[in-house]
């Protein structure tokens, strides 16, 4: 039974790993062609930036995602700005942004450098404190 | 919304106890090497899927978690239907993992069921239900039966 609780343990982290690996590549793909995207051309300098990609048909955007990120702007103000894309309407950024689900969230620093990439919903506290580690 | 879509509710919290319970007992079933506990969970989710009023792990959550207060409800706007399809998919799959099991092919069994246990992590840890985009893009087709679009604002 040991020998299987071992194999379970590697296969769960194995598979952790595989998720935060994927996030990873995508963050450094991201950030490859970050400095010349045009969904990045109007933003603000020197302000940490929420990249938000939604559908019209995502639940959970409507719900939690899009709360999360009113109450993330009433909270903090000019201290952040927050990029909307709808996928549906511009599928070639959600490709070039490797997302494949809605809500996905990208967290980019003062420099506009992709730091955090958040798959599914992402709290108004987890996205203070992803901002905060900036 | 309309009418009709804002009296269509899904306490979220139901499904994930339904999916943290499946995650537990189909990794508790491989490391106790136990395929019995898995056609356990798939009858338990096939049958949730036919008969949601006797669902075995919502009513856990219903009659002990809730009134317990160690889950608190998350009721939203939803089809309950994309989710019971994707539970459907999940006990197919883990019917045709207990066949498997009982044909002498383990390791395809296992593999099944570990397929399930990724899903259901990917639902309740991401937010990503696989099944319910399965359901919506069977209903964008226009296949019969997967009647209900998604709800707008």
């Amino acid at each position: 039974m040991l020998e299987r609780l071992l194999v379970a343990a590697v296969i769960v982290a194995v598979g952790v790993a595989a998720y935060c690996a994927y996030n990873r590549l995508t963050l450094r793909q991201v950030a490859r062609h970050a400095p010349r995207d045009p969904l990045l051309s109007n933003i603000q300098a020197n302000t940490p930036t929420v990249i938000y990609f939604t559908t019209p048909f995502c639940d959970p955007c409507r719900t939690q995602q899009q709360p999360a990120l009113k109450q993330l702007q009433a909270e903090l103000g000019d201290q952040v700005q927050v990029v909307k894309v709808d996928a549906t309407e511009a599928p070639d950024v959600a490709d070039r942004w490797g997302v494949f689900s809605a809500p996905t969230t990208f967290i980019l620093d003062r420099n506009g450098s992709p730091r955090y990439v958040n798959r599914g919903v992402a709290s108004t506290e987890r996205l203070k404190e992803q901002l905060g580690s900036l | 919304m309309t009418d009709a879509n804002a009296t269509r509710r899904v306490d979220h919290s139901a499904l994930r106890t339904n999916q943290a319970f499946i995650i537990g007992l189909l990794i508790a079933a491989f490391v106790l090497n136990a395929p019995a506990l898995v056609a356990f969970v798939a009858a338990v989710m096939l049958i949730g899927t036919a008969l949601p009023s006797v669902a075995l792990f919502k009513a856990v959550y219903l009659y002990a978690l809730k009134p317990l207060n160690i889950a608190r409800p998350d009721v939203r706007h939803d089809n309950p239907e994309p989710h019971l399809f994707a539970q459907g998919v999940g006990g197919a799959v883990l019917t045709v993992a207990s066949l498997m099991f009982a044909a002498g092919a383990a390791g395809i069994g296992w593999v099944l069921a570990w397929g399930v246990v990724a899903l259901a992590a990917l639902n309740l840890f991401a937010g990503i239900c696989v099944g319910c985009l399965m359901y919506y893009t069977l209903h964008r087709l226009g296949v019969l039966g997967f009647t209900r679009a998604p709800i707008q604002q």
